[in-house]
């Protein structure tokens, strides 16, 4: 496994148009598909966007997005070192409900779990670690 | 994201493209607003240059859908390419709002 690309940015949404055209041209350079990549930016950006709205309530911080080129699969990492957080642990919201009663959010924690494989949150001391993969080829 | 838009008949036509994510979405919303309080009630989104949307737009489609029903007026959406056409499927939109192959199924569905 080889880091390919690694940014680190204050937590706030102004960033978020250069951390995915890092994660994008990363993926694009060993190969992973269009499709493939449009599913990456959907998941990074539901996470990045997460952590700049809720990660630091009392003041800054900054987070890191790490990309990893494995055997057959591209890997995202996301740290940062807010308040504990486990998207994993969000329950999916009720898709079959009708336009009156559907809530507006909820849909950015679910599309990370179903644009991206391998989900996985780890809390390592005073960071949130989110991990997450799509296949290369 | 760039919306272009006139007005024919009654119908409020808005051509969307670009990228609707958590940054765009704050000024969509703004627009549709703009709308509404203009006096529109019926929309008709051509979205075949919206490359992108992300559950921030998402939830802009869906506030905007909800003022439009409380006004009981109509909107429908078209041209939706590929990766756009998935992420409403997952998020379960095809059921909730009117999404239409061709200009004119939207026009008879508003009808």
């Amino acid at each position: 496994m080889k880091t390919v690309a690694e940014i680190c940015r204050p937590a706030r949404p102004e960033n978020l148009t250069q951390v995915l055209a890092v994660v994008t041209a990363a993926a694009a350079a060993v190969g992973v598909p269009q499709g493939r990549r449009s599913s990456l930016e959907l998941a990074v950006e539901e996470a990045v966007v997460n952590i700049c709205r809720h990660a630091y309530p009392a003041g800054e911080g900054d987070f890191t997005v790490r990309c990893l080129d494995d055997d057959g699969r591209f890997i995202v990492e996301i740290v940062d070192s807010g308040i504990p957080f486990d998207p994993t642990a969000i329950p999916d919201p009720d898709i079959r409900q009708d336009v009156a009663s559907r809530q507006v959010g909820g849909l950015g924690v679910y599309f990370i779990k179903k644009f991206a494989d391998e989900v996985v949150y780890r809390r390592d001391g005073i960071r949130n670690l989110l991990r997450f993969s799509v296949a290369r080829e | 994201m760039e919306l272009t838009t006139e007005k024919k008949n009654g119908v409020r036509f808005v051509k969307a493209t670009g990228r609707l994510d958590a940054l765009t979405a704050p000024d969509f919303d703004r627009q549709f607003s703009a709308w509404i309080v203009a006096g529109d009630t019926a929309f008709m989104f051509d979205l075949s240059g919206l490359e992108y949307i992300s559950s921030a737009g998402l939830r802009s489609m869906l506030a905007a859908a909800k003022q439009v029903r409380n006004m009981k007026g109509k909107m429908s959406l078209v041209g939706l390419v590929a990766n756009v056409k998935e992420v409403f499927k997952i998020s379960g939109f095809y059921s909730i709002l009117t999404i239409c192959e061709s200009e004119a199924e939207a026009l008879r569905a508003m009808s």
